[in-house]
């Protein structure tokens, strides 16, 4: 087993691998900004470095930094969380190179997986259906007269983004045009690299996604399935597991899927493939493969039972993964809304703040995932994230109705949060009924929303 | 020029949020001074980012490989005498204060340096970087040993500004 783990990351996820850590006997040294000196995972760490000022740039992004604590402060393993460098070749490399135990996959399937064209050729290759697209498209012309066989509408994608960033849709021949050099440019300024590649666009479609292991013995296992269809500009706002809509057939060919592609790459430690799941058609379409643990892996741990994160570790300790596949079952419906010091009615604007009060919801069912209490300034340098709020029910009904009273119950002062916000979502009767897709929320929830 | 209440609110607002220890201002017959720690440095000059009075710091003493990871006992803290200053680590990494092993130190015990005077190196990864004194001044003392590990914003020397 690893004996001491650098956390490479701040906020709620450096509290959960630092928790999870303990768990096992791991000692813990968190890095941190300057910004950071006062967090609950600093609290919590056995030791904390600060390593640069407040911005990200000059602290959690830089690869050199967090390295450089690990092999100072004499840990064997680093564990990148999510976001920052979590999925940066560079840093899985340079621990590769200085034998220090990255818990994640190697630097080459980080790096296979993150290119999204590559990503896309690898799934193909291992018999994974994806959508009906393109490779790198060079000139508007080119995306017009392949845009004809994909079959209108297209979505033109920036072949090195992520986040939604650099995502246009054409619904005819006679948007093509524009919405290419709209996509290229927006590509280029955001990630410094302009190509594209194109894919059909999918009306009522589902983001559905398996969350997966591999280990060092060529053993791969799922823990099921996530419906993340609740999205603003491709940011999950509320994910909830199992995914509810899916026939019971369907579920056994993604599972089979999502298997096909971690053994073919022979992939390493816990990551998720995520589809797009044709509600009309039945049908389902690998979008990518996310090389880390995700925000939302709480789900998956309310309704199997796993610790991700413990697994994780002794994955990356070089044991096998500790549990056959006829061991993981399936128990009841989880939800996850996500919290974020933000003002919804204004644009979704973060609003950083001191939190004067922080009572959130307790009892049977309930989870939070957070770093925050009462006292605790959220600093302005970050994402906006300030906790994950879980229940788990029996089923979808009721896990709803325990979700609603949670978040009735969550009281916070000081700052401003999207609670609110997750409240309306919960009593819409679309919602309630299972009846939304991945436009759903900017369509219908939140015209409706606006005009409370 | 002159100030308003609000703007003075609104300023105070932003420095609470602002990762700076310390705020001067002057504009208008409006003499400002706050300071988190609570006491103000002796400066009336804004602190420069390397070398600045905060009191009370403390010396970061890094554990080595075989060391645990639990906080030791707190290091000996070299306190400041009036008028001295600390010359801080601008990033983590290791601290080197020889350009190469067996050549001389870049600053000595008691040598008077200018501003802009590599006082050390702060290795990162292979990487060096020259860490550049902003402040003309006498060294007092060196608070790290080479091939230390020291953090962000850790005193490295204490200088006694000329």
């Amino acid at each position: 087993m690893l004996k001491r783990v650098l956390i490479a990351n701040r906020g709620e996820i450096a509290v959960r691998v630092i928790d999870a850590c303990k768990a096992l006997g791991i000692e813990t040294v968190l890095v941190v900004s300057q910004a950071d000196r006062e967090t609950l995972g600093a609290k919590r760490a056995d030791r904390v470095v600060c390593i640069g000022p407040a911005p990200a740039s000059a602290s959690y992004l830089n690869p050199a930094l967090v390295c450089q604590a690990a092999l100072s402060t004499g840990c064997d393993g680093l564990h990148p969380g999510y976001g920052f460098l979590s999925e940066r070749y560079e840093l899985a490399k340079l621990c590769e190179d200085h034998q220090l135990k990255f818990i994640g996959p190697g630097s080459e399937a980080i790096r296979q997986v993150g290119d999204k064209l590559e990503a896309r050729a690898a799934a193909s290759a291992a018999g994974v259906p994806i959508v009906p697209g393109s490779d790198l498209v060079a000139t508007a012309a080119e995306a017009a007269s392949l845009a004809t066989g994909i079959g209108y509408p297209v979505m033109l994608k920036a072949a090195s983004g992520g986040g939604g960033r650099g995502v246009f849709v054409a619904a005819s021949a006679a948007d093509i045009e524009a919405s290419f050099e709209r996509a290229s440019s927006e590509a280029r300024s955001a990630f410094g690299d302009g190509s594209l590649y194109m894919e059909r666009f999918i009306g009522n479609a589902r983001h559905i996604e398996v969350q997966v292991f591999g280990d060092d013995f060529g053993n791969a296992l799922h823990l099921g399935e996530r419906d993340c269809s609740i999205q603003r500009r491709y940011q999950k706002v509320v994910e909830e597991g199992p995914g509810y809509v899916l026939p019971d057939g369907v579920r056994a060919r993604l599972y089979k899927a999502a298997l096909d592609l971690v053994r073919h790459l022979g992939y390493v430690n816990a990551g998720t493939v995520e589809f797009l799941y044709d509600a009309d058609r039945e049908d389902f379409f690998f979008i990518e493969m996310n090389a880390r643990v995700q925000v939302e892996h709480p789900v998956t741990e309310l309704i199997t039972g796993v610790d991700i994160v413990q697994e994780q570790l002794r994955i990356a300790s070089g044991l096998p993964i500790s549990l056959r596949q006829s061991d993981v079952t399936i128990g009841g419906h989880a939800i996850e809304c996500r919290i974020n010091a933000e003002q919804p009615r204004d644009g979704f604007m973060p609003r950083p703040g001191r939190i004067t009060r922080w009572t959130p919801p307790q009892g049977p069912g309930i989870r939070l995932d957070s770093h925050c209490y009462t006292g605790y300034l959220v600093p302005p340098y970050y994402d906006s994230m300030i906790a994950k709020l879980l229940v788990h029910a029996a089923d979808r009904a009721s896990a709803v109705e325990a979700m609603r009273d949670a978040l009735d119950a969550f009281e916070v002062e000081g700052i401003e949060t999207n609670i609110e916000f997750h409240r309306f979502v919960m009593r819409h009767p679309d919602y309630v009924a299972g009846r939304v897709n991945t436009r759903w929320l900017e369509t219908t929830l939140l015209p409706a929303y606006q005009s409370t | 020029m002159s100030v308003k209440n609000e703007e003075i609110r609104s300023l105070l607002g932003f420095f609470e949020k602002s990762s700076w220890e310390e705020l001067r201002l002057e504009a208008g017959g409006v003499k400002i001074a706050v300071s988190k720690s609570g006491s103000l440095s002796i400066h009336t000059a804004a602190a420069p980012a390397l070398a600045e009075t905060m009191p009370a710091p403390v010396p970061v003493r890094v554990a080595s490989q075989a060391q645990s990871a639990t906080h030791g006992p707190a290091p000996a803290v070299s306190a400041l005498a009036p008028g001295q200053v600390y010359l801080r680590a601008p990033n983590l990494g290791v601290v080197w204060g020889r350009p190469k092993p067996g050549a001389p130190a870049f600053v000595e015990q008691g040598q008077l340096i200018e501003e802009g005077t590599t006082v050390c190196l702060i290795e990162v990864m292979k990487l060096f970087t020259q860490v550049a004194s902003n402040v003309r001044g006498r060294v007092v003392r060196c608070l790290v040993a080479d091939g230390e590990m020291v953090e962000h914003d850790s005193p490295l020397f204490v200088i006694e500004p000329a």
